[in-house]
């Protein structure tokens, strides 16, 4: 996934608006800015987060979307993510990983992983064998996919990384 | 803690809103009904956008700010990862 310089912003802005229209509450007050960090390297990265559903305490379920953006050519191009469901509700954590790719492909032949608990915090299996989520606004939509799923994630289907 | 339904049928917003199925599927397929095609078969509206939309609330586009970080970020700093050689 690349953009061109300038675009980052507008990319920012489309993706907290997708989640809002999903319903999701984000962890902000509702006139606040979205914030893009700019590194020493001129790296961007940005961190979405939000809560379903709206109005309860505790929150049900936490959605994280976190983005590192790096210079590729004359473009940026999206080099790591961290999406992120937690649902305290059902009691799963399901999230989907591209970063250390180099350390990933020499240990398991792989670029991204997805991991699955449930109960949280307890996991069969440290890193999960996963498909490459195709932009931020599949991202979404997998997440809030898995949030509205009637069956929580069976993170015994999923292929184990390492065995 | 009570499980409340977090998704409602094609069918079941048609019913709710007074209109045709047909209008609620061409309401997705605009994109003015957020929705997830789970299957070319099955639809779910989730819950939280069903209810935005029934109140007519859409999101404000917000402002974006850059800001300057003096480190690097990189992600899955609380994950490890061995060398095959090591395991």
């Amino acid at each position: 996934m690349q953009l061109q310089p300038g675009a980052l912003e507008d990319h920012v802005a489309s993706v907290a608006e997708l989640l809002e229209r999903y319903g999701v509450v984000l962890d902000l007050g509702p006139d606040d800015a979205l914030e893009l960090d700019e590194t020493p390297s001129g790296t961007l990265t940005f961190e979405l987060r939000g809560f379903l559903p709206d109005g309860r305490q505790p929150h049900h379920a936490v959605l994280e979307v976190r983005e590192v953006w790096r210079a590729a050519g004359d473009a940026f191009e999206r080099s790591e993510y961290e999406y992120e469901l937690l649902d305290h509700q059902r009691g799963y954590r399901r999230a989907f990983h591209l970063h250390d790719r180099d350390a990933f492909g020499r240990r398991f032949d792989v670029v991204v992983h997805e991991h699955c608990e449930q109960p949280i915090g307890v996991a069969r299996c440290e890193h999960h064998a996963g498909l490459p989520v195709r932009d931020t606004f599949a991202a979404v939509e997998l997440l809030v996919g898995v949030w509205v799923d009637p069956l929580v994630p069976d993170c015994g289907a999923l292929q184990c990384l390492g065995e | 803690m009570t499980d409340e339904p977090r998704f409602i049928t094609p069918a079941e917003a048609a019913s709710t809103l007074r209109i045709s199925t047909d209008t609620v599927l061409r309401l997705i397929s605009s994109g003015a009904l957020p929705a997830i095609r789970v299957s070319p078969r099955v639809i779910r509206i989730p819950a939280p956008a069903f209810a935005a939309f029934q109140a007519g609330w859409t999101p404000k586009r917000r402002a974006v700010t850059r800001r300057q970080r003096a480190i690097e970020v990189t992600l899955g700093s609380n994950e490890r990862v061995s060398d095959p050689q090591h395991v």
